[in-house]
């Protein structure tokens, strides 16, 4: 397999444990974080708009699965938000303290999403405080570890870079 | 956000190849929902169970799955303790009540001889806009969707997800969560309605003339097509007010469980007639 994309999914994979195993039993102000939501922005930023939203699909479609709800919510609303911040990023995310503001601008773009898709479905009944402190949390524990990760990410797509979307 | 000259060339070589592959994914996604939403036990079930079996067998070997010390491991048994006296002692209040109009209800089922399945909580609102809870057991001991959740201290929901070994418990503040109750001094009738999972719960159809007070008990009414059977715990009534513009009266019920302290509950293999 391609080293590239074998890191990838290794890191996906361990976002995915990250959340399961230590997320999901982690509560900030009641809310737990979703470092999937976090990966998939990521991947996105820095690889474009396929990559994001092949990225915010799978991360979207674990959700759904690890929280017990119908699929859809989740899958739906972190493809679409990972796909428009890829279709947004540029070269500037190479920057830490720009992919930081784009990872907390997407993690909030991508709960609202999360809130108003699953409305459409009936999955979401919620109100306005409630979605302001999960955005605002989730965004706050994604953006600061994000540089991190996006270094990572951009030696598996410079590994990778033979890989045609 | 404006984009550089390399990567805007990039995308417009890319551009064609790009909304292809997004609505794939996009048709994928609905596909799946509707698949999901439409089927019940289908195969978009299968696979998740597996995938959340399979992730949660991992959160099971981790050093992270128990988080409580000895110590509060002792506190957790104490106020268990402590919590199946206070049931005992609302359901004594209300068995007085139900020997008082034995003929109104007798035929109807009880708890008491309902078999459980004890099962430890392994994650406390785990959806971040659902008022959840996940067990450490599923269908291999003998749990099934709809089945409600008790403690000794009250009701704390019902079953609305299973995988073989693990379970979703709906609480019953979440916003979409409706009980029937009844309160055990005035025998009034009404419907407990989530409003959060940290929060009091609204009853609702409660007559302005109802003599509902704070501090009685309610009760689960146990009627007919109610999803859970009669006589549970439910919680105790803080707040009964009646303006003079109300056509109801509005009663707040502070829900017998503390959802935060939760470490065990018994799933009752009850099913709704």
């Amino acid at each position: 397999m391609n080293n590239g994309i074998a890191r990838i999914v290794a890191m996906a994979l361990a976002a995915a444990v990250v959340q399961q195993v230590l997320m999901s039993r982690l509560s900030i102000a009641g809310v737990h974080p979703d470092v999937l939501l976090g990966f998939a922005i990521v991947v996105a930023a820095t690889g474009g708009a396929n990559r994001g939203a092949a990225a915010g699909f799978f991360a979207g479609l674990l959700t759904d699965i690890f929280t017990g709800t119908s699929i859809g919510s989740a899958t739906l609303s972190y493809t679409v938000a990972a796909f428009a911040i890829g279709t947004l990023s540029d070269d500037t995310t190479d920057y830490p303290w720009v992919i930081f503001l784009t990872v907390l601008g997407g993690s909030a773009l991508g709960v609202v999403l999360y809130v108003a898709v699953g409305g459409v479905l009936g999955d979401v009944h919620t109100h306005l405080s409630r979605i302001l402190t999960v955005g605002g949390v989730v965004a706050l524990v994604n953006a600061p570890l994000a540089p991190l990760v996006a270094r990572v990410l951009r030696n598996a797509w410079q590994v990778q870079k033979d890989f045609a979307w | 956000m404006a984009v550089a000259v390399g990567r805007r060339s990039l995308s417009r070589r890319g551009r064609p190849r790009t909304r292809p592959i997004v609505i794939v994914l996009l048709l994928i996604a609905m596909t799946l929902t509707i698949i999901d939403r439409t089927t019940s036990s289908g195969p978009v079930d299968g696979v998740a169970d597996y995938v959340r079996d399979g992730f949660s067998s991992v959160a099971g070997i981790w050093p992270f799955h128990s988080t409580q010390s000895a110590l509060q491991k002792e506190n957790a048994r104490l106020q268990t303790q402590l919590a199946d006296a206070q049931g005992k002692l609302a359901q004594a209040e209300d068995a007085e009540r139900e020997r008082k109009n034995l003929s109104v209800l007798a035929g109807l089922p009880t708890i008491d001889n309902v078999p459980k399945v004890i099962a430890r909580v392994t994650s406390i609102g785990g959806a971040n806009f659902d008022a959840s809870i996940e067990l450490g057991k599923g269908t291999d001991a003998g749990i099934e969707r709809g089945m409600p959740v008790v403690t000794g201290v009250g009701l704390v929901g019902r079953v609305v997800e299973t995988s073989r070994q693990r379970s979703i418990v709906l609480l019953m503040g979440d916003t979409t969560s409706n009980v029937g109750v009844r309160f055990v001094t005035s025998g009034e009738i009404g419907v407990s309605v989530g409003q959060g999972m940290t929060k009091s719960t609204r009853v609702d159809l409660i007559d302005l003339d109802s003599h509902a007070q704070p501090g009685e008990i309610a009760v689960t009414s146990g009627l007919q097509h109610s999803l859970y059977p009669p006589g549970i715990p439910v919680g105790q009534i803080i707040s009964s007010k009646a303006g003079p513009q109300d056509l109801r009266r509005a009663v707040e019920l502070k829900p017998a469980v503390k959802v935060s302290t939760l470490d065990s509950v018994a799933v009752l293999q009850w099913a709704a007639k």
